[in-house]
């Protein structure tokens, strides 16, 4: 009982296995013998690859006799024609070798003579007048062709437009009421269609998670569309052409690869080469805007990096100047960790032989119990290991360094620097790489480099432009809230000091930096000796000339300090005179870095203006909802999204700029400066940063702009314009009554 | 809109250049003619 018991339970548990087991596994397995069963398709996949594993094998040892001059009497295969079919069982075998191949018929000869005068009669008929206008016949049938079509097309959207337009004629206020076909569309969509889209997407979430069973299909596939013995006899070909030098057996190979190709250009129908085609066109097309957005980048980076510490933007409101600042800012971090990295490497090659790995590791024990945090704990923290090393000496006490074998200084021909030197400057830069935001700035930035980390040395990815918007929220942050006191060396706001002395390196971005500041005008009244902070007396000034000292790190400044301004004269002379002036002249129309997309953008722009058009006439008269307008909307919906898609990852504006010194007395440089959608639109800030504000102020008045009075007639009147609280009129009024309007 | 309501004044979010797309097509074509005659040639030798 207890044995039956035991074998049940054994059972039962195969059973829950299989039960366990998606089954979605079991539907890949139909699909993989399936697959399988498709070789009855190609009998002649399995013979070449047999043949191809046949011509490396001689191949090889050709290669290694005729390189070491070895005599031999292997006889390489790897020019002979395939035998096709390999499997012949209805003849017996003569032996190999090509003599009873029948390869199928290719576009090209298989003998290399035979080529040659074809080529020759190639461009004979193709400099031939009647083969050119025998192929404009064709042309021009081509063309009644397109035409035809096009006609039927026309006359088909012209019934469908008058199908339309009789909607509009008939008018109603049926709010949301779904027509009969609006139902029936509804229903088979709900119970058909949107759950076929939702199993598929799942099985191909499925298919991606279980990587196995795709890949198991595309070697099937390219098992028979010959690939592994393409890639196979062109190694063999490698090896048997280093080995002979046999230049001429060139074409046969030419020949041999055709009727290998012969396989999938003849078993693809047309339709699907098109599909693949287009498919590789597009992702051709688009690495080609990723690769110009790419370019524009770096040439942004080359103007941020030309650039002084501290500059300030110029432009008129809506020109793009905070939008460049902080492009900038996004650029700065993406250089500072270039620039880190490289001297990191620099510094590395300086000691080959340390182990910079437990230095790296001792630094991020000490950041992770606040024992560094920032450039002056890490000397710090540094001195502090060398003071001790220097009473302790020993490999340990060194990040286990062997000095004794490998020396402690390096002479860079200009000095000589100890290891130590060399540590303290190492880490000051991995804390500069690795730290996640160095930008500080009076608006919020968003950020979303990411570190790749797998416990060794980290690699920070910061493409702009190929990340997934829809996974954001998983690998954002933001910039550091500024606290003006931190660029303060004078006296500061507020009693909440901690982080007054906390900025020493990274981007500092100041958006209506003039307003912060004020110039002599705004500042006048003001007074140096007075008791609380003012713009005379807290030492900003003094900041900005000396802020290159707390940041430079192996003879480069990690910072920059950027602001925003209307007029480069609203900012007090004293900083402005420090900064290079960047003078927003003119922003272009928007462009696309992607290449052809020309007629996608006609026809978009044909349907979306024609249906622009018919909807809101349609929104105009009627308010249900019917299958034909149902129907143009979700086309021009999809079309709609891709077109914006398109612009929104590959679009870009061009800003021409013009830099300037600050004391205003220099020529003018003119520069380009590329804003790019998909790095600076990307929720990257708010534009209207300042709005909370108004908010608050809005939300204290009693009324609205709807609330208030209008003019009578299009002239206003003389109590009109005593309402507008206007200087002018009061100035009127008062040399009108002798005193002043007051409300 | 309608004539009774005066002309619907259009949408334009973007500002596609038309004048140049089409001026690309065009090319684009001609260059798909010229390498059909290489191909059309090719299939007579």
């Amino acid at each position: 009982m207890s044995r039956k018991a035991k074998k049940k339970t054994g059972f039962q548990k195969i059973r829950e296995t299989i039960r366990g087991i998606d089954y979605r596994h079991y539907l890949c397995a139909v699909i993989t013998i399936g697959c399988i069963a498709c070789w009855l398709l190609f009998p002649n996949a399995l013979g070449r690859v047999i043949e191809s594993v046949r011509d490396l094998c001689l191949s090889v040892p050709y290669f290694i006799c005729e390189f070491l001059g070895i005599e031999h009497t292997i006889s390489p295969t790897v020019n002979a024609l395939p035998k096709i079919p390999f499997f012949d069982f209805s003849q017996p075998s003569s032996g190999g070798g090509s003599s009873n191949t029948s390869p199928p018929a290719v576009f090209i000869p298989s003998d290399w003579a035979v080529f040659k005068a074809k080529w020759s009669a190639y461009w004979h008929a193709w400099a031939n007048w009647k083969n050119l206008l025998r192929y404009l016949v064709y042309v021009v049938y081509g063309a009644i062709l397109a035409v035809q079509v096009l006609f039927l097309l026309g006359i088909l959207l012209y019934f469908l437009r008058r199908k339309l337009k009789k909607y509009l004629e008939k008018q109603n206020n049926d709010y949301d009421k779904d027509s009969k076909g609006v139902r029936i569309h509804r229903k088979i969509s709900f119970t058909v269609y949107l759950p076929v889209k939702w199993w598929l997407t799942n099985f191909i979430r499925f298919l991606r998670e279980n990587g196995f069973w795709w890949k198991i299909w595309l070697c099937i596939w390219a098992f028979y569309f010959n690939v592994f013995t393409i890639v196979l006899e062109l190694v063999a070909y490698a090896f048997y052409l280093i080995g002979s030098f046999d230049i001429g057996s060139l074409y046969r190979q030419l020949y041999k690869l055709c009727i290998d190709l012969h396989t999938p250009l003849t078993f693809i129908p047309i339709w699907a080469w098109v599909i693949v085609a287009f498919v590789v066109f597009d992702k051709f097309r688009k690495n080609r805007g990723y690769d110009n957005l790419n370019h524009m980048e770096r040439r942004n980076c080359g103007f941020t990096n030309a650039r002084s510490i501290v500059s300030l933007l110029v432009a008129t409101m809506g020109m793009g100047k905070t939008t460049m600042g902080v492009d900038q800012c996004l650029s700065n971090s993406v250089e500072y960790r270039r620039i880190a990295f490289e001297k990191i490497l620099e510094n590395d090659l300086k000691f080959p032989h340390f182990p910079w790995i437990r230095l790296e590791k001792s630094l991020q024990r000490a950041m992770a119990t606040h024992a560094v945090y920032n450039l002056a704990t890490i000397r710090r923290f540094i001195q502090r290991r060398k003071a001790y090393f220097e009473t302790h000496p020993s490999r340990r006490n060194c990040f286990g360094y062997d000095y004794e074998h490998y020396g402690f200084t390096y002479d860079d021909k200009l000095k000589v620097v100890t290891v130590w030197d060399i540590i303290e400057t190492y880490a000051q830069l991995y804390f500069i790489y690795i730290i996640e935001t160095a930008n500080i700035a009076n608006l919020s930035i968003r950020l979303d480099d990411i570190l790749n980390d797998v416990g060794n040395f980290p690699r920070w990815n910061s493409d702009f432009f190929r990340k997934d918007s829809r996974l954001m929220g998983a690998f954002s942050r933001h910039a550091k809230i500024i606290d003006f006191n931190a660029l303060r060396l004078g006296m500061k706001l507020g009693s909440d000091r901690r982080f007054a002395d906390s900025f020493e390196f990274g981007t500092v971005f100041v958006t209506e930096g003039g307003k912060e500041r004020g110039n002599k005008v705004e500042n006048a009244g003001k007074r140096k000796d007075s008791a609380t902070a003012n713009q005379l007396n807290d030492g900003f000034n003094l900041w900005l000339k000396m802020i290159r000292h707390s940041a430079t790190v192996d003879g480069y400044p990690f910072v920059r300090v950027i602001m925003d301004e209307q007029r480069p004269e609203s900012l007090g002379a004293d900083a402005r005179e420090l900064c290079e002036i960047v003078h927003i002249r003119d922003k272009s129309e928007k462009r696309l870095a992607m290449p052809f997309f020309a007629l996608t953008e006609l026809l978009y722009v044909f349907v979306f203006n024609k249906f622009a058009e018919l909807y809101y006439q349609y929104r105009f008269y009627r308010s249900d909802n019917t299958l034909p307008m149902l129907w143009l909307k979700i086309f021009v919906a999809k079309i709609e999204h891709y077109y914006k898609g398109i612009y929104n990852t590959f679009g870009y504006h061009v800003l021409n700029v013009e830099v300037e010194r600050g004391t205003q007395d220099g020529e003018m440089r003119k520069a380009e400066y590329y804003i790019m959608d998909k790095k600076i639109y990307s929720k990257r800030f708010s534009t209207d940063c300042f709005s909370d504000f108004f908010t608050v102020k809005a939300l204290r008045s009693p009324v609205g702009l709807a609330d208030m009075p209008e003019y009578e007639t299009e002239k206003a009147s003389f109590a009109e314009m005593k309402m507008q609280n206007s200087y002018f009129f009061n100035d009127l009024y008062d040399g009108l009554f002798g005193e002043y309007f007051e409300t | 809109m309608s004539k009774k309501n005066g002309k619907f004044m259009g949408i334009e979010k973007h500002h596609p250049n038309t004048k140049r797309n089409l001026i690309i097509v065009g090319v684009s074509v001609f260059v798909l003619l010229v390498v059909g005659y290489f191909l059309f040639i090719g299939s007579m030798v």
